[in-house]
């Protein structure tokens, strides 16, 4: 009897333990919603590197990799569709997240797929990171500022 | 594979049970990966994550983690449960009783990532959760049943043995140790097969996506099949023997029969068995 009662007890504080902090976190799912801007993107590696990265990007031959070279205003929309702004034009992408919360998913229309990580996602900053190993050897980072006159996240609280 | 107990296992014992349920569990680890973006066996790493999400203040991301390594330890649990609590009674049905739960995880995880996943991240979540479970129930099982010798879901001793094994079989006394040799097989062939079914997995996931969990189901089958039909055959045996050895009993009433040719066969299937 005092054996079960223990296990028992390990069993629900160990629950307890995950549903405590699910309770004390924001869900990325609702806590990505509303408009970002991108404030800045640079490469990490970028000391190993510097003269490839400079050059490439220079000469945008990384371009058709990532969204970001073009996009300025990302707005995360509930439902899963993401409308970005690119030179005052708009596109209309989805949106998922993955894993434990950290992998953002992007889909084209064609059916094209980009992987960022969610490396940061705080009120009012976030920061990708998009591995490319294509052109450009490194990992580039988005980092991005929430547009003040958001209130989606508001809205669903 | 499932019958025989700790150390009344040989190694072909092993051999077959390490091979199909580490390309199991290199097919399901891949597959998480590919799929969830997250693997589903990888402890160590699902540590070294919980502690890195914390330090980073992301208690959403440790909650998760923490949960899926909870599951882990509690598929473990409860694989070793069943071995302990009905060994006793009937040790195939001891043995099999995790695997079962393990194929019916999995299939439930393909059927719903086939027919119904939105790609949202609770469903993400919770089918990692179940993968993760499911993997806890195999290494639980695989372990206790060969007292510890068949660990599937993951490589970090198996390399860490097969390294120690190699360095010592460069003095003659290890190389001829039959024990030691059977053991850098054993972990050789597990490795290799988490290999080719991570291979596979990689492979096949782009073509067949969710119903690859109805592939690995189906090692899974073959592992519990397999001595259940030993089992039947050994029934079988036993009873046809008996059945013979009853006619013997009745012909020998008989002078004139020739009984030996029966005896004969007996136990041409006895030393057969």
């Amino acid at each position: 009897m005092k054996l079960w009662i223990t296990y028992s007890a390990v069993f629900v504080i160990g629950i307890a333990a995950v549903l405590l902090l699910f309770n004390a976190s924001a869900n990325p799912e609702k806590a990505i919603l509303g408009k970002w801007k991108e404030t800045e993107w640079k490469f990490e590696k970028a000391i190993a590197f510097a003269a490839d990265i400079a050059a490439a990007s220079k000469t945008k031959t990384t371009q058709p990799e990532f969204s970001f070279h073009r996009a300025e205003d990302w707005e995360f929309l509930p439902g899963g569709l993401l409308r970005l702004k690119i030179a005052g034009k708009e596109e209309h992408l989805s949106w998922r997240i993955k894993g434990r919360g950290h992998v953002l998913q992007i889909q084209y229309g064609d059916n094209r797929i980009e992987n960022y990580q969610l490396t940061v996602l705080e009120n009012n900053r976030m920061v990708l990171n998009a591995e490319s190993d294509m052109q450009a050897r490194g990992i580039a980072q988005l980092i991005f500022e929430r547009t003040k006159t958001d209130t989606y996240a508001q809205k669903i609280q | 594979m499932l019958r025989k107990y700790s150390n009344s296992r040989t190694l072909g014992d092993n051999v077959r049970l390490g091979v199909l349920t580490a390309f199991s569990a290199g097919m399901v680890n891949i597959g998480s990966l590919l799929l969830f973006f997250s693997f589903s066996s990888n402890i160590t790493g699902h540590y070294a994550i919980l502690a890195a999400e914390l330090v980073k203040g992301n208690l959403y991301q440790a909650a998760v983690v923490l949960g899926w390594i909870f599951l882990f330890f509690f598929g473990g649990f409860t694989s070793n449960m069943f071995v302990i609590h009905l060994n006793k009674k009937n040790t195939y049905i001891a043995h099999a009783i995790p695997l079962i739960l393990e194929i019916i995880c999995l299939i439930a995880v393909g059927t719903y990532g086939h027919f119904f996943y939105k790609e949202t991240l609770a469903e993400t979540e919770v089918m990692l959760a179940l993968m993760l479970f499911a993997m806890g129930l195999q290494n639980g099982l695989t372990a206790s049943i060969s007292n510890f010798a068949v660990k599937t879901t993951h490589l970090t001793g198996a390399t860490t043995d097969l390294g120690i094994l190699f360095s010592m079989f460069t003095r003659k006394e290890y190389r001829n140790n039959k024990e030691l040799k059977g053991k850098a097989i054993l972990l050789a062939s597990i490795a290799s097969a988490y290999l080719a079914g991570a291979i596979v997995s990689g492979i096949t996931y782009m073509h067949i996506g969710f119903r690859l969990f109805y592939v690995v189901s189906l090692f899974l089958v073959v592992v519990l099949f397999y001595d259940f039909y030993k089992l039947k055959l050994f029934r079988f045996l036993t009873n046809r023997r008996k059945k013979l050895a009853a006619k013997t009993i009745q012909i020998n009433t008989h002078a004139t029969f020739p009984t030996m040719q029966l005896k004969k066969e007996t136990e041409k299937e006895a030393a057969v068995y």
